[in-house]
């Protein structure tokens, strides 16, 4: 409990008045007391009809596991032991930076003369890793508004905040991995593929030199070769965790996009056939998880990423690279999401992405701000707007530039926005597998 | 063989060491001229007339004197007596300094003196007022002729603003008067000037008597308890005066008893500005500090002041003391806003540099070729505005025109023109943007 607004403004008044008494009046102490007695009086009687701040309950729920970038949604209620609930009252929660509220202050205004009232909470989960619900803050105002009752309660409520899967789990990687698995492009994949898949009877249309003479002539009718995509190729994604991933576009920083990403990837090489691999680099080179099928990789790098941490330091393309590199044994596709300021500063990046390219196909992911974006292309023509554009076309120039040098190495590039990522990455994984360029 | 240019160099140097000399001699001048009226005075005091021997001769004569200096100032409270002549005749006028030797001659005022002062001066402590009697010729010569006295009519104003509007003064002829004021101690005045014995003012009286008139008078005043006393001849104190007959021996006995009972000198004032100061009682004044005066500020009302004071502290407090919820942290990443700062960082060096034509030109340039790329794609091409002007005319050729004609004036000519144009032509850019754009699509 604390005095309110009101109850500030009308001490001060009473003082005010009191300085005037003072001045004005011989003796007026007893004035004076008077007034300020009557103030006295008026807040305890204040105190005596609002609601005690123990005279709440509280029940808390949390889900206890909750996707990065996610809202997750906090359940309480909250009743009174004895009367009404107060008719306006505010909430507000302490809690681990893990964990972010789009308002600082839940306004609540329960129905006339309820008893008690359901608050859903939306929290949102900008962080992976373990955070934690401390505590329940409530405010309302006294009878007479003189006094701020401030009732709180421990909650200690625990998520787990881990890699977004949802695209795994909805099904939804599955969906875009259709047209290579078993649709129409399929179809096309099953003629133009190096590896041998199923004999079946020649049809009008097919090309005639995939015809098997020699079981054609055994079967005493024509069959022909039917042939599919290259499977059991290696994955390996490599990981930035330097401090230019710690930006954040949207909730998240890059980093988290880039892992949310990159577990689709690995789903989607698990239906694919492919084994997939992980590695993670700062300043220094971190864990590498070797290439294995799909869907046990999946797991594998799921627990792993959930425990990644952004470093503040800067990255060594080179360390981190090399190290890679050393560790594949054959040619691979080597997706790396890592991220540049400017031309000078990716010059390292770009030398050992050439010195990779020349054994493995290297797919580079950047992601692009669209808050860069917006800046140069401004809605206004005010001076400050028009070199605020001018300094992030030049930002965006030197983007480009880098891009364009690693396209001239042969690294295929994909520089694309956060919600484009997942279903970018898919596709363009779809054509490599369809072309067979690993 | 001699190098003729370091001869030339030599020539230089001595005709830079002419001019500096030369603007010596002219600060030097013009030190001289403004602080020179100093060289002046102490030429009067010198003269026959000034009072340069009479300190030394009282002290000699073992009665106390201090001699005004413009840099020390005594007290008044330490002075007992000050002796101060007068070389101005009208002491609510100032005359400029004179600037022949026939000005200097013919001058009556020889140190001007501001009435104010004068009266100041009088009123601090018993006073010895001498009057003028000679013109300035009587310094530049030193010789006493009839020429060089004042004439009595140009004493008037100076009498009616020294109070001695009644006062009559007479001077006698070319000769020494004598007088014996005590015995075998006589005094001597040449052309002896002196008030008029019957015509006194009424709050005056004589001192001394001298040749059937008065040579010192004492006259009261009102606002102190002291009389001023008035000389008629200055020659009775001056340095030619103090030569002649016993009047040497004389002065200080006259002094002696002017100044009254007590040890202080006898101040000789030769400075027309206030030099004495005066002790302030109340610029000293010690105030006792004691539990009483500390107690009245737990008298009424200021036991009322203070006990409302500490409740509203006590009611700030508590509401300060007591939080809702957890503190506001600000800003937790830092590292998202970094690009942003680096951009606005940027543009605001940008416009630092004063180029804004410039910038506005590149601006619609690159802008331009955003659209035209976006239109035929990212591969880079010759003359690709061209083509996209070209590709829009098809669809309006006149907002074509408009368009490609003021986007090459702002790419050609943004860095010339003047802020006002220029903020002109990007907002008519813009509006025709946005026509363009909902043609072709957003930028």
């Amino acid at each position: 409990m604390r005095p309110s607004r009101r109850l500030v403004a009308l001490v001060l008044i009473l003082a005010a008045l009191t300085v005037l008494i003072g001045l004005i009046r011989q003796d007026g102490g007893i004035a004076a007391s008077i007034l300020w007695g009557a103030a006295v009086l008026l807040a305890l009687a204040d105190l005596a009809l609002s609601p005690s701040a123990k005279g709440f309950a509280v029940e808390a729920d949390l889900a206890e596991t909750g996707f990065v970038g996610k809202t997750a949604a906090l359940s309480l209620d909250i009743a009174s032991r004895r009367g009404t609930l107060p008719q306006r009252f505010d909430l507000r929660l302490t809690h681990d930076p893990g964990i972010a509220t789009g308002e600082a202050v839940f306004a609540v205004e329960p129905e006339a003369d309820s008893r008690a009232v359901g608050v859903k909470v939306p929290l949102d989960l900008v962080e992976r890793g373990e955070a934690a619900l401390h505590r329940l803050s409530m405010r309302f105002a006294s009878r007479f508004g003189l006094f701020d009752i401030l009732p709180r309660w421990p909650l200690a409520l625990k998520v787990d905040i881990v890699p977004d899967v949802a695209p795994v789990h909805s099904g939804e990687i599955q969906t875009r991995m259709l047209p290579l698995l078993d649709g129409l492009k399929d179809m096309n994949l099953r003629g133009e593929g190096s590896e041998f898949h199923q004999l079946r009877d020649f049809q009008q249309g097919m090309d005639p030199r995939n015809i098997d003479w020699k079981r054609s002539a055994r079967l005493r009718g024509l069959v022909a070769r039917e042939t599919r995509a290259e499977r059991n190729h290696q994955i390996v994604i490599g990981l930035d965790c330097g401090h230019l991933m710690g930006e954040r576009i949207g909730k998240l920083s890059k980093l988290d996009h880039a892992i949310n990403a990159a577990l689709a990837l690995t789903w989607a090489g698990g239906l694919g056939g492919d084994n997939v691999g992980f590695f993670s680099f700062a300043s220094c080179p971190q864990s590498f998880l070797p290439p294995r099928p799909g869907r046990r990789a999946f797991g594998q790098i799921q627990k792993h990423s959930a425990a990644l941490k952004q470093e503040s330091a800067e990255t060594n393309h080179t360390l981190g690279l090399t190290q890679l590199n050393s560790h594949l044994d054959r040619r691979s596709l080597v997706v790396i999401f890592s991220d540049f300021v400017d031309s000078v500063t990716a010059e390292l990046l770009i030398e050992n992405l050439a010195v990779m390219t020349r054994h493995h196909l290297i797919l580079y992911v950047a992601l692009q701000d669209p808050e860069l974006e917006a800046f140069a292309q401004p809605d206004d023509v005010a001076m400050t707007a028009v070199a605020n554009a001018i300094s992030a076309r030049q930002m965006l120039f030197e983007r480009r530039h880098v891009l364009d040098r690693l396209r001239r190495l042969g690294v295929l590039c994909l520089d694309t926005t956060p919600d484009k990522l997942t279903a970018g990455l898919i596709s363009r994984y779809i054509d490599i597998k369809s072309q067979e360029l690993i | 063989m001699s190098d003729p240019s370091r001869y030339v160099g030599r020539d230089k140097e001595s005709r830079a060491t002419v001019i500096f000399v030369i603007g010596l001699l002219i600060a030097g001048v013009a030190l001289l001229t403004l602080f020179g009226s100093g060289v002046a005075d102490r030429a009067l005091d010198r003269s026959p007339i000034g009072l340069r021997a009479i300190g030394p001769w009282l002290r000699q004569a073992e009665l106390p004197a201090r001699v005004s200096h413009p840099r020390l100032h005594p007290r008044v409270e330490d002075l007992g007596l000050r002796v101060l002549p007068l070389f101005d005749i009208d002491l609510g006028y100032e005359e400029g300094p004179p600037e022949t030797l026939e000005d200097r001659m013919n001058s009556t005022t020889l140190r001007d003196i501001d009435l104010d002062n004068f009266t100041t001066k009088i009123t601090e402590i018993p006073t010895v007022v001498l009057l003028p009697k000679w013109r300035g010729a009587m310094v530049e010569t030193g010789i006493a002729h009839d020429q060089s006295l004042i004439p009595l009519g140009d004493l008037y104003k100076l009498k009616n603003q020294i109070g001695l509007e009644r006062a009559g003064l007479h001077r006698g002829g070319p000769e020494f008067a004598e007088v014996e004021v005590e015995p075998g101690q006589t005094i001597a005045l040449f052309h002896a000037q002196t008030f008029v014995a019957s015509i006194l003012p009424d709050h005056c009286r004589s001192e001394l008597a001298f040749a059937g008139g008065v040579l010192v008078m004492a006259c009261d005043q009102d606002e102190v308890g002291f009389p001023v006393y008035f000389v008629a001849d200055p020659d009775l104190m001056n340095n030619h005066g103090l030569g002649v007959a016993d009047n040497a021996a004389f002065v200080p006995a006259l002094l002696d008893r002017l100044r009254g009972s007590g040890d202080l000198p006898v101040y000789i004032d030769n400075s027309p500005d206030l030099l004495t100061t005066i002790e302030r009682e109340e610029e000293r004044q010690d105030y006792s500090r004691g539990y009483e005066e500390f107690a009245r500020f737990f008298d009424y009302p200021f036991t009322v002041f203070w006990a409302a004071l500490l409740m509203v502290l006590a009611v700030l407090f508590w509401r300060g003391a007591v939080r809702f919820g957890p503190l506001d942290t600000g800003e937790r990443f830092a590292v998202e806003r970094s690009k942003r700062a680096a951009i606005t960082a940027k543009a605001r060096l940008l416009r630092l540099s004063g180029s804004d034509g410039r910038m506005v030109a590149d601006f619609v340039r690159t802008q331009l070729n955003d659209l035209a790329m976006r239109s035929f794609g990212g591969q880079p091409m010759q003359d690709v505005e061209r083509r996209f002007l070209t590709f829009i005319a098809r669809r309006d050729p006149d907002l074509a025109r408009d368009f490609g004609a003021l986007a090459d004036d702002l790419i050609q000519n943004a860095a010339s023109m003047p802020e006002a144009q220029l903020h002109r032509n990007l907002a008519h850019y813009h509006s025709l943007l946005k026509r363009v754009v909902t043609i072709h699509g957003p930028v």
